[in-house]
């Protein structure tokens, strides 16, 4: 399994998503969804949206976290500003219009995204919520009594729903990175019990040679000294191997690995290294 | 009495000092074997062992002590099986053999007393 991304490349990853959502999502807002034409701050918000995410798309690299931070705030600003701004020239225009949807919107793919700074996330989210909130406040009376049943409880609702579905979205992410780093881990283990066990069935194999060696030594006592020197070598060697045992009690084995070669683990753990 | 013992191992400095030194310590006659297949070309004479000294891992691509371990248990060998191994006993077919009394597991190195005990001992 692949260990999961860097923080600041999944928030470098939401940037960019984002800047892709309110580029698109703004110019077509702005062609097909105002049929009073395009507000100058919807277009200028088009503008900046699209020239932010075109330079994520050519930014080689992974910002910071503060810059992608700072870019998914702009972003959202932008996006906000431009919902408000279309929003306010459908509402006096005395048009039938639903509000509020695109805040909505808004709200639940900020959830959806989640950035991994969740102050990022919330910020975002009562972004859009209370924007469309406050500008219902702010409609003069006579345009509020035209509007459907439902504002601003609806859009606070959302809202509300969004902050929930964003704590959750993090709770989950964080579960399944523990997940990913703990079969890491396992997997590294597995890696170097298997690099050790590979050591010793390499170095036990010569080291009962010699331990053969010393009774057929010992008959010889003219030897004694010479054999004294390989029996404690031998012991020290043995000690060692003893302190490593431990490393293959968790091994996992398949049928078919009695007959292995310690030399090509070897190599491959060099490699995976 | 001389006992006589089967030692199965791919390497050649092992198999043959472990062979002189059962030999001259224990008063065993060994039948000295690199691979299943010579351990098969022995026949009877492997059978007979009333000992068999198994290394589990006998090369990549080739078979294993398991492998041995199963040719003498179908024909009919009456002696201790040993798997003297590189590493304690982990792998699941060697448990089970280990588990139903079979087959026993000794790591190397393993001391002179060790391996003249299970040479001298009693024998299934």
């Amino acid at each position: 399994m692949k260990s999961s991304a860097s923080a600041a490349e999944r928030n470098w990853r939401v940037a960019k998503i984002t800047g892709g959502l309110g580029a698109i999502g703004l110019a077509v807002d702005a062609l097909v969804g105002s049929p009073l034409g395009a507000t100058p701050i919807q277009i200028t918000a088009v503008v900046v949206c699209s020239a932010i995410w075109i330079w994520s798309l050519v930014h080689r690299g992974v910002p910071k976290m503060a810059t992608s931070n700072l870019v998914i705030l702009i972003l959202n600003v932008a996006i906000i500003a431009a919902l408000t701004s279309a929003g306010q020239r459908l509402a006096e225009s005395g048009l039938p219009w639903v509000p509020f949807r695109p805040h909505k919107l808004g709200a639940m793919a900020v959830a959806l995204l989640a950035p991994p700074m969740i102050w990022v996330g919330v910020a975002t989210i009562i972004g859009f919520a209370g924007a469309a909130t406050i500008q219902y406040l702010l409609f003069d009376p006579a345009i509020r009594e035209r509007l459907p049943f439902g504002d601003p409880l609806s859009t606070v609702m959302f809202g509300a729903f969004a902050l929930v579905l964003l704590f959750y979205r993090h709770r989950a992410d964080k579960v399944e990175r523990e997940v990913v780093r703990a079969h890491a881990e396992a997997e590294s283990y597995q890696r170097h019990a298997r690099a050790i066990l590979a050591i010793r069935d390499l170095s036990n194999t010569p080291l009962q040679t010699l331990t053969n060696l010393i009774p057929l030594l010992r008959l010889h006592p003219q030897l004694d000294e010479t054999t004294d020197h390989l029996e404690r070598a031998v012991a020290r060697l043995t000690e060692l191997e003893r302190a490593t045992r431990p490393f293959e009690q968790h091994l996992e084995w398949d049928p078919g690995d009695e007959s292995w070669d310690p030399r090509s683990i070897l190599q491959t753990s060099v490699r995976q290294r | 009495m001389s006992h006589s013992v089967l030692i199965l191992d791919d390497d050649y400095d092992l198999r043959t000092t472990l062979s002189d030194m059962l030999h001259v310590m224990c008063d065993a006659e060994c039948v000295v074997v690199p691979d299943v297949q010579a351990m098969i070309d022995a026949g009877d004479d492997a059978l007979a062992c009333e000992v068999a000294f198994v290394d589990v891992n006998l090369g990549a691509g080739q078979p294993s002590g398991l492998d041995a371990y199963n040719w003498l248990v179908d024909h009919g060998y009456h002696g201790r099986i040993v798997f003297l191994t590189g590493h304690a006993r982990a792998q699941t077919m060697v448990d089970e053999a280990v588990r139903t009394g079979a087959a026993q597991v000794i790591q190397k190195p393993a001391s002179l007393r060790t391996l003249c005990g299970l040479v001298e001992g009693p024998h299934r």
